[in-house]
């Protein structure tokens, strides 16, 4: 197709700034949530009496 | 409002138009317009993400559902996490490889016009129809609060946008959004603040949390799983992943903002943020609505929020009896609401159960005696939009009020803005100019896209005008999204994951998909967030049988992935 909007290919595989990897950094966001989760379970546990 | 108010807000709105037009200048070719020349850091990205999806109508809902319903909205934001990791390791690289302007652009290269061409008259329908009410929704409740018509409103808005948008495209809609973000997020923390301040002197911070606790109003997880019921954990996980994985992954209004990023890193980090950062705000939001619920413990609320419609039915000959039965049920809640907090510095027991159940029924009567004034408007009411808005207008202090105000405008606008520069560039780039006039100069793309931006602007005001006339229809574009999220999510599922299925396959899959849904819509009881995990599947089930036996050369298309997809 022409008028593609950049000529410069993007680096797909470049590291993440910290954590090394991609997928330690998905890993690390996984593990937030079901903190966030666990969080709210027991937030709701002990004031939803 | 008071003149330091009105001072406040318009100040606030004079600032976001001159700085998004501050920096959204030099946007003078078609890359620029579109996708900021490919220059945006992660942080504006992830900020203009948050900001665009913080629409006024959530704002103001979300803290008056929390007074009614309690925190457990926030679930539906439980699989947005999810979602955001799928498409780092998928979507971004791919959209990032395939160079495109739009989504639906990268739909064209997998598979073929035709399907590129359905998605997008798809997208442009509902995410039309969605611009006017992002204008519509918040103007009917800031025009009541401002003793404006909705039409001035509505207009003000607009224009706003418009102001800027049109000149600067996606940058000055960022950069705008980045300051509407802090702006909102300034706001959020004050409410919180005074909302607590407010509360009388012997009940502590502690008390209040106790109080709307025992009310039902933390109710952050729900374990128990009903199909019927919108929000509890499982529909939040399963139903939430898939609503966000369309909204992020197939919506121009989002991917937009991320093409517009420097590279792929800048990209991800961008959603990353939203992953991390959108849980707790609404949290946040939510845990604000239940503060403002136990203000009122202490504070009799009016029987209805809505001003207007409480002069209407302060006329009706049954007010007097629902506003005694209404106060009647505010002094025994606050009686039992004393008694209760009492019961559990004494430490007993037995007495706080006691005041816990009258606190209870209390309860019920009020919510049954709110009910009764709703009735009286005599048409379909829903006073929850107004909870909020009344608490900030009639007791926090001069300035803040102004400071509120302009906070939901500007969610209106950071919301608006967004889905107007998106439709502007599927109209250009995936209609017009595929279909309409495909070899002109970039300056002539770029004309187009300002027209095009214009245009959705002022259809989105027109729509907001009309909007009180549609009645019913308000209601079905609320789901609106749901409705055509599945067929999308399942075609992008086909595209990224089903080397095998060609164009065929894609494009009757998509039409299947979306039969399902409306099908689901008119002849089932099942919530609005499973729509898109039917929708989603129906389009990949349809689309591989179909593909097998009418695509002679599946995938002849297919991108080269290479390694994008591994998310490492």
């Amino acid at each position: 197709m022409s008028g593609a909007p950049h000529k410069t290919p993007h680096p797909i595989d470049e590291p993440p700034p910290i954590l090394g990897t991609w997928r330690r950094f998905y890993l690390v966001v996984l593990v937030y949530l079901a903190f966030l989760i666990l969080l709210f379970y027991f937030f709701t546990r002990a004031f939803d009496s | 409002m008071r003149p330091l108010d009105w001072a406040v807000m318009f100040t606030w709105l004079a600032f976001i138009v001159s700085y998004g037009l501050y920096r959204g200048r030099g946007s003078s070719t078609m890359n620029k317009y579109l996708l900021a020349g490919k220059t945006m850091p992660w942080y504006a990205m992830g900020l203009s993400i948050m900001a665009t999806q913080a629409s006024a109508i959530t704002f103001i809902s979300t803290t008056g559902q929390s007074y009614t319903d309690g925190m457990r909205f926030v679930q539906f934001y439980f699989g947005l996490p999810i979602a955001m990791v799928i498409l780092c390791a998928t979507a971004v690289p791919i959209f990032h490889r395939a160079n495109v302007y739009t989504a639906y652009e990268y739909l064209e290269q997998r598979f073929d016009s035709k399907t590129r061409s359905l998605v997008s008259v798809i997208f442009l329908i509902q995410r039309g129809l969605a611009a006017g009410l992002s204008l519509y929704a918040p103007a009917v409740v800031l025009s009541v609060v401002l003793g404006w018509s909705d039409r001035t409103t509505t207009i003000l808005m607009g224009v706003l946008i418009m102001a800027y948008i049109s000149f600067g495209g996606i940058k000055a809609v960022t950069w705008a959004d980045v300051q509407q973000m802090f702006l909102i997020l300034c706001g959020l923390v004050l409410a919180m603040v005074l909302a607590v301040h407010l509360l009388p002197g012997n009940v502590s911070f502690r008390d209040a949390v106790s109080l709307a606790g025992a009310a039902g109003r933390l109710n952050a997880v729900t374990l128990h799983f009903d199909w019927n019921d919108r929000y509890n954990i499982w529909s939040g996980l399963i139903g939430g992943m898939f609503l966000a994985l369309a909204y992020f992954g197939c919506d121009q209004s989002q991917v937009q903002r991320y093409l517009t990023g420097k590279s792929v890193t800048h990209s991800r980090l961008s959603l990353l943020l939203n992953a991390m950062a959108k849980i707790p705000m609404q949290f946040f939001i939510l845990f604000i609505g239940a503060m403002v619920f136990v203000f009122f413990i202490f504070e009799q609320p009016p029987v209805l929020f809505q001003p207007v419609e409480l002069r209407n039915v302060q006329q009706s000959a049954q007010f007097p009896e629902v506003e005694r039965r209404y106060q009647h049920a505010f002094e025994d809640r606050r009686t039992a609401a004393d008694q209760y907090l009492a019961a559990e510095h004494a430490g007993d027991s037995a007495a706080r159960q006691a005041s816990m159940q009258r606190y209870r029924s209390a309860q019920q009567e009020l919510n049954d005696a709110h009910t009764a004034g709703e009735r009286l408007v005599g048409k379909e009411f829903d006073d929850t939009n107004y909870i909020f808005l009344s608490f900030v207008t009639r007791y926090l202090p001069v300035g803040v009020v102004g400071l509120l105000v302009a906070v939901i405008f500007s969610a209106a606008m950071s919301s608006t803005s967004g889905e107007i520069n998106s439709l502007a560039a599927v109209t250009v780039i995936d209609i017009y100019r595929r279909h309409v006039k495909p070899d002109a100069s970039d300056r002539h793309y770029l004309v187009a896209s300002r027209m095009a931006t214009v245009f959705w602007g002022c259809f989105a005001m027109g729509f907001a005008q009309y909007g009180k006339n549609f009645g019913a229809l308000i209601q079905a574009v609320n789901v609106i999204g749901s409705l055509f999220y599945g067929g999308l999510l399942g075609v992008f599922v086909l595209a990224f994951f089903f080397r095998g299925v060609g164009a065929n396959g894609a494009f009757f899959g998509v039409i299947a998909g979306e039969a399902a849904i409306f099908a689901a819509n008119l002849f089932t009881n099942i919530s609005f967030l499973w729509y898109n995990v039917i929708g989603c599947l129906v389009v990949v089930l349809v689309g591989v049988a179909v593909s097998r036996m009418f695509d002679r050369t599946p995938g002849g298309h297919v991108l080269d992935l290479g390694n994008a997809a591994d998310g490492s």
